[in-house]
């Protein structure tokens, strides 16, 4: 047998694709299967939780690059929501790493969180709604993994081009950046006829001149349904008596 | 007719190689690599020296190894004994500092680090060694392609180690790459080979230490301690010998730098014997009583 550099590493991606995991993605209400980490992909994640502030952004980035290169399926990976990605981050973590999660010197166990994740009902209300106020009609939906990585590459590609360590500044770029997020589309009503907005499709600048505008009232109607979201999401990151953050430090073991 | 070839059993493999004569031009030409101060040409240049005096293969070396290769290299064919020009870094005076190359090779030899063996899920094994280069341009944590020795997945074992590879590992291997490489950094940057205190300063932190960390450029730069000396010099012995000794240039390349100097000391000391002799000759008191040795015909 030839023990070439070609040979290691076609039998290092067999490897990985042997050792596939099924990992249940709530969306979709079944298991799809994955390849476990490389030691790549963890460095880049632990890279990504290098910078505290973005910590967050740098990770949305980098797990969606690992989704979309570690499904063993062919399923579009753009129709998974948000709270996929953390039931996806939580398995890839247990199977490739350790179903031990230390914080604060205490040591958790991921596994029972992983076991309830199928028994976590995904209620329509919870991933979309609508605001309609006056002359606005605001459609909400839950962010998909391609709309979060978007919106989360520009504002990290914003930060760094600005080096703000304005804190003030970086927490109202990430405010509204966030909200932007769950923004599916936005119909002016008029006597002359409706206006419709998708903003799946238009630039993010313009995106969030019309965010902009929006009275308060809508604004608060919006974080209403984002908090009645993470409140869902959280059933996906609790782990004995805390919520843990899904993000790149989460891969530090 | 044979080559003079010498052995050396080697600190870490523990291996036996043979070693051919290093030459005064092959000095010379490193030299000059030295004076131009590109390190990439210069690590290139002792990697080559390693590769065309040791007969045997010396791809899988550690750089402990490699490093006795060239100290004992050093030492059988320019000069057993290194001799520095220090500045101490308190009073900036200068001293001169005299090393035993075997004082150096005895500590590498004595130098104990294991390589490690690991099992991962699914047949995968993962040897973990020294570093194999003299000089890593990179964090030990994110050199994780010098630590590792060899992978092997299943009857299968794999030396030729690329940074490709190495990311298609499990993530789980990255606890243990980032461990040894730490214990790796650490023990290489606490071998000395180099600890002269200054003679000016009792503080120890005022010694001239030169480590084998290879994760900075310590042991490339101790390297061109010990090989590089003045360009200049080169030209005036290779023009002494062709004008004094009637050396051709073929005879003189073939020559190692610790025969030349036999021959510059054996010149040197025919030439202090004639002027003793001439002065004798020159003083009436000492003189020699001529005739009275005269050769019998």
């Amino acid at each position: 047998m030839s023990n070439s550099v070609p040979d290691i590493l076609k039998q290092l991606d067999d490897l990985n694709k042997q050792s596939g995991i099924d990992i249940y993605v709530p969306s979709l209400q079944r298991t799809v299967k994955f390849k476990a980490l490389n030691l790549l992909q963890q460095k880049e994640l632990l890279k990504s939780s290098i910078d505290e502030t973005l910590t967050k952004l740098s990770f949305i980035t980098s797990f969606y690059n690992i989704i979309q290169e570690n499904i063993l399926e062919t399923t579009n990976i753009n129709s998974f929501y948000t709270f996929d990605r953390t039931a996806i981050a939580l398995a890839l973590r247990a199977a490739s790493l350790d179903t031990k999660y230390t914080l604060d010197e205490t040591v958790y166990d991921l596994s029972p969180t992983i076991s309830s994740i199928p028994t976590n009902t995904v209620t329509h209300d919870v991933l979309t709604n609508t605001i309609d106020l006056q002359n606005l009609v605001i459609e909400l939906e839950v962010p998909k993994l391609d709309i979060d990585r978007e919106i989360s590459n520009a504002v990290l590609n914003k930060f760094r081009a600005a080096k703000t360590d304005d804190i003030k500044t970086v927490v109202s770029e990430l405010f509204i950046h966030e909200v932007l997020k769950y923004i599916k589309a936005v119909t002016f009503k008029s006597e002359t006829g409706d206006s419709a907005i998708d903003f799946r499709i238009i630039k993010l600048d313009s995106k969030l001149a019309i965010a902009e505008k929006f009275p308060t009232t809508i604004t608060n109607q919006i974080l209403d349904f984002i908090k009645k979201f993470r409140d869902f999401e959280n059933q996906y990151t609790k782990v004995g008596d805390i919520n843990i953050e899904v993000d790149g430090s989460f891969f530090a073991i | 007719m044979a080559r003079f070839i010498y052995s050396v059993i080697l600190p870490v493999s523990k291996r036996t190689v043979q070693l051919t004569e290093f030459t005064f031009t092959k000095l010379k030409d490193l030299v000059k690599n030295i004076t131009n101060e590109n390190n990439d040409i210069i690590l290139l240049s002792f990697n080559d020296i390693i590769k065309e005096h040791c007969t045997d293969n010396v791809d899988d070396l550690t750089v402990i190894d490699k490093l006795y290769i060239l100290l004992t290299i050093r030492s059988v064919c320019v000069s057993p004994v290194l001799e520095l020009i220090i500045t101490c870094p308190k009073t900036k005076k200068q001293f001169n500092g005299t090393i035993n190359i075997s004082n150096i090779l005895n500590t590498l030899y004595s130098f104990q680090y294991e390589q490690k063996e690991i099992s991962y899920q699914n047949n995968l094994k993962v040897t973990y060694n020294l570093p194999k280069s003299l000089y890593i341009n990179q964090n030990a944590m994110d050199a994780s392609e010098t630590i590792i020795n060899c992978i092997s997945l299943g009857d299968s074992r794999f030396y030729d180690i690329t940074a490709e590879a190495i990311n298609k590992l499990p993530a789980v291997v990255l606890n243990d790459v980032k461990t040894y490489a730490n214990n790796t950094f650490l023990a290489l940057k606490e071998l000395e080979l180099i600890n002269l205190p200054s003679p000016f300063s009792r503080d120890k932190e005022d010694a001239t230490i030169i480590t084998a960390n290879v994760f900075d450029n310590s042991v490339l730069e101790f390297l061109k301690l010990c090989f590089n000396r003045d360009l200049m010099s080169f030209y005036k012995t290779e023009y002494f010998l062709m004008k004094q000794f009637r050396m051709n240039y073929e005879t003189m390349s073939n020559l190692t730098p610790v025969e030349i100097n036999l021959y510059i000391n054996l010149y040197k000391e025919e030439q202090a014997e004639q002027e003793k002799a001439e002065k004798q000759s020159s003083s009436p008191q000492n003189g020699p009583n001529i005739g009275q040795f005269k050769p019998v015909a």
